[in-house]
Parts: structure tokens; sequence; C-alpha cells
């Protein structure tokens, strides 16, 4: 998968829960959940869920930790979708 | 150090689905999982768990500056309906919570003795500011005095510390 595809694919699964629109039209890499998009951290969980299930992966808690942003959840993605 | 967090249990009730498949595996251990399943009223139980997890993580990123979503790492534990700790490797820290209407609001220390130093609601006379990493604190005649701020819904609460 590109990573114009993954990227586009987060911003499906983040969009629900994100309480600032703007942010979310501009989302890039940088894009913070909660910083920018102002996603309620009892969300986040939902927007990890909701990638496992849209990507059919298992994301550990060790992986979940660093999903704060665009970024890491984009390299969390990748790394469960090259090792299976 | 002070953490809180502040929960609208109204909106959480439409915002937060905690039933869902997965979804209190990732936030609460097994014995957490068993407070609940044990509640009289279950989404009190959950949020208290939850906000008291919240205001204990202000505190270490207070102290680390690094910004992880990690709440396994924090496990609550009840000394009675509202009152506990919670644990971080091997710091504990005391937290309270108070539920009035929909607004739930826990208030973590970092230790016991930090109590009577908690200061509640912004005063008159303070300005809130924030540091380079979102830090709250407040200036007072010189002083620097940390403080933690949680908004929710409806609700949005202010402590700090009177060292």
């Amino acid at each position: 998968m590109d990573k114009t595809a993954l990227m586009t694919t987060i911003k499906e699964v983040v969009a629900p829960y994100t309480k600032n629109p703007e942010a979310l039209a501009t989302l890039n890499e940088d894009t913070d959940f909660i910083r920018d998009l102002k996603i309620n951290s009892a969300n986040l969980v939902d927007v990890v869920l909701d990638v496992e299930e849209k990507f059919n992966i298992v994301i550990d808690n060790d992986s979940m930790e660093k999903m704060i942003n665009v970024r890491s959840a984009m390299e969390v993605v990748e790394n469960k979708l090259a090792a299976p | 150090m002070i953490g809180n967090d502040v929960i609208d249990l109204e909106l959480a009730a439409v915002e937060s689905n905690w039933r869902r498949r997965g979804y209190l595996d990732k936030l609460f251990s097994p014995a957490e999982q068993q407070l609940i399943g044990q509640a009289a009223d279950l989404d009190r139980m959950v949020w208290l768990l939850w906000s008291a997890k919240e205001a204990a993580y202000k505190i270490i990123h207070r102290d680390t500056r690094q910004r992880v979503y990690a709440p396994l790492k924090y496990e609550v534990q009840l000394s009675d309906a509202d009152t506990g700790f919670i644990r971080y490797g091997d710091r504990e820290f005391p937290f309270r919570t108070v539920v009035s209407g929909s607004c739930l609001h826990t208030v973590a220390v970092a230790s016991a003795h930090r109590w009577t130093q908690v200061v509640y609601q912004l005063q008159p006379a303070e300005a809130l500011q924030q540091d380079e990493d979102g830090v709250p604190f407040i200036r007072d005649t010189g002083s620097v005095r940390p403080a933690s701020v949680s908004h929710h819904g409806a609700y949005r609460e202010v402590v700090s510390l009177k060292i």
C-alpha cells in the first residue's frame, strides 16, 4: 500500500472522532491526533481499534504507545503489514 | 506534583462505546475490568478508572515531557468508592474523585502530603499559562505553581498546588 492510500485510510478512520474539521482538511504526517484534531483521549483507543479492523492487524501495547500522530500511525501499520 | 481529569458523563455516554469489542482490554488490566464488572454503575466505574489514569499521566508527563499513550502502565486500585491510588512503575499516586451531576472530576497528587496544598479552581488574580510542552502553571507574585487543566463537554476544571 502506498503512502497516499495509507494516509487517506487513516484520515477516514480518525474523521468521526475529530473535533477540529479544519485540521482534518489539512491532515498531513505531522498532524497530532490530540493537539491538532482534538480527539478525546478516550476515543484514541477507538482509532487504534478501527485501524486494527481496517488493516486486519493486531496493534500491541508497545505500538499503541506511539500512536499519537499520523506519522507514527502510518509507521505502525506499515511495520505490521510488513511483518505478518 | 498534580494532575486532574474531568469527564462529562453525559457526553461520554454518546461519544464513547466502551462496550465495543477490544476496548476495555486496551485500557484496563484484568483487575480493573473486574472492578468494572462488579460495579453497581458500570459507566461511572469505567470513567472513574479512566480519569484516574489520565490524572496520573499528567503528573508523569510534567516530569518526563514524553507524550505516550500507554494506559495499561497505569494501574488503578480503589481504597473506597471514590479514592485510591494509581501505580505507575514503582511510583504511587493517590487520587480523589468527586461526581456532581454528570461531572466526574479526579485529582491525583504525587504524594499524600500534597493534598493540603491543592487549590481547586482558578483564583481571581491568577493567570493560567503554559510552557513550551503545553504543561500548565500559574505565575503567582514571583513564584511559579504547577497546575493542571482539564475540559470535557460542559465542564472545565483547574487545580494547582500552593507549595
